[in-house]
């Protein structure tokens, strides 16, 4: 009876899943990118004022401001994750263009953005544990040239799909 | 073996569907991307114009349905491959990783299935009809195992679902899921909640026919150049990410 319920649960979990990939579905056609407040975003980051507040303050205290922190700073990656996944949705629209130089670009940038993905999904399961464990310092992984290289690419890529616009948009 | 009025139209309503169905595949040329989807929607219509032929020989229509069916979950589990290929061709970065997670996943769901049909052999249930429910059961769990983790997995990494993809899995999962409960219930329930429940599970495969028929059939909205970020709006990512990584 318990593998039954078990069975049961897993089809019911399937019928939530697939409603909600609709959902997100419906949201993304008209998610854009969204900026982030780099200055707020150092300031949780800090980990200086982070020894100074575990210095400070009593135990508890300082793990309840630290899960505070963390959380927010889910929120701020969380935030780039899901740049990295329009960016990504973009790349795959272009690899249709019969421009070659714009199909080669797309490619590029959705590696990168997958990459970002990836990266962003270590990044959020390190602070979930240091959430858990607030006395814990983890760094997340690096990204740094990976998104140097994005950024660079995405540009390159939106100059390449403007160059192939304008002509078409003269012909017509 | 007699059959309402009332099931007789749902039964031919079903087949008007799956008619549609396969011909928008064959007339959209959807079988040159979907060969497996197309070889699926064929032979569930071709099953059940000879099951609605035959149901009056109970001896013919249970070896038909045995044959049938299994047959059925194996192009499914095709099916679900074919998306998982369809899903993952653009990202030649993940898939290596996705073929990995996709193997222990499937192993895991081997391991459930196994034990489901373990502890209902041991439970002293006896008789064909049973032990048919109990492998059908065994290997729809593989089936929505399969179909959940390309959902789960594409919905971590953002990957974007093409319209006519999306929609032939969640058709195929939401029909698997029903019948996975209804074949999970019918063992404990009564002949007149058995029925209702078996309807429900037809009922099902009809709403899925008409999301895949939806999704084949409404042209694709074109995502917009105008969601290309601003190189402002990168600098700030690329800044962001930067003092994560030097915190």
């Amino acid at each position: 009876m318990i593998l039954t319920l078990i069975v049961i649960a897993l089809a019911l979990c399937a019928v939530g899943l697939f409603y909600m990939a609709v959902r997100r579905r419906w949201n993304q056609a008209r998610q854009s990118v969204r900026p982030v407040d780099l200055k707020a975003f150092r300031t949780l980051m800090d980990r200086d004022d982070e020894l100074f507040l575990r210095e400070r303050l009593p135990r508890r205290q300082f793990w309840s401001l630290k899960r505070q922190r963390v959380g927010v700073t889910l929120r701020y990656v969380s935030r780039i994750s899901g740049n990295a996944a329009v960016v990504m949705r973009m790349a795959t629209a272009a690899q249709a263009s019969a421009d070659q130089q714009v199909v080669q670009a797309a490619s590029q940038v959705l590696e990168m953005a997958t990459q970002i993905r990836t990266q962003s999904l270590v990044a959020m399961a390190k602070l979930s544990v240091e959430y858990a464990i607030p006395s814990l310092q983890l760094t997340p992984a690096a990204l740094a040239p990976t998104y140097q290289n994005l950024r660079e690419n995405v540009i390159r890529l939106g100059a390449l799909q403007t160059q192939t616009a304008i002509p078409a948009a003269i012909a017509i | 073996m007699g059959m309402s009025s009332s099931a007789q139209a749902a039964v031919i309503l079903g087949l008007a569907l799956e008619i549609a169905l396969v011909a928008a595949l064959l007339l959209k040329r959807a079988w040159r991307r979907f060969p497996i989807f197309t070889m699926y929607a064929s032979f569930v219509l071709a099953e059940n114009a000879a099951a609605f032929a035959l149901y009056r020989q109970p001896r013919i229509y249970l070896y038909m349905y045995l044959i049938g069916e299994s047959i059925a979950i194996v192009l499914g589990l095709g099916v679900a491959y074919e998306i998982f290929r369809d899903l993952f061709t653009a990202h030649a970065a993940l898939r290596r990783m996705a073929v990995t997670v996709f193997q222990v996943s499937t192993g895991a769901l081997f391991l459930l299935a196994a034990s489901v049909l373990y502890y209902q052999a041991s439970s002293g249930a006896t008789g064909f009809a049973r032990a048919l429910n109990m492998a059908e059961e065994a290997a729809r769990i593989i089936e929505i195992g399969a179909i959940v983790f390309l959902f789960i997995f594409s919905g971590a990494f953002g990957l974007h679902w093409r319209q006519s993809t999306f929609g032939i899995a969640l058709g195929l999962g939401l029909f698997v899921a029903t019948k996975l409960a209804a074949l999970a219930i019918l063992p404990y329930t009564s002949k007149g909640i058995t029925d209702f429940v078996s309807m429900i599970a037809g009922f099902s495969f009809d709403l899925s026919l008409l999301i895949w028929l939806g999704y084949l059939l409404v042209p694709e909205h074109a995502p917009a150049t105008t969601e290309l970020p601003q190189p402002s709006q990168l600098e700030q990512w690329n800044q962001a990410i930067l003092e994560l990584i030097h915190q």
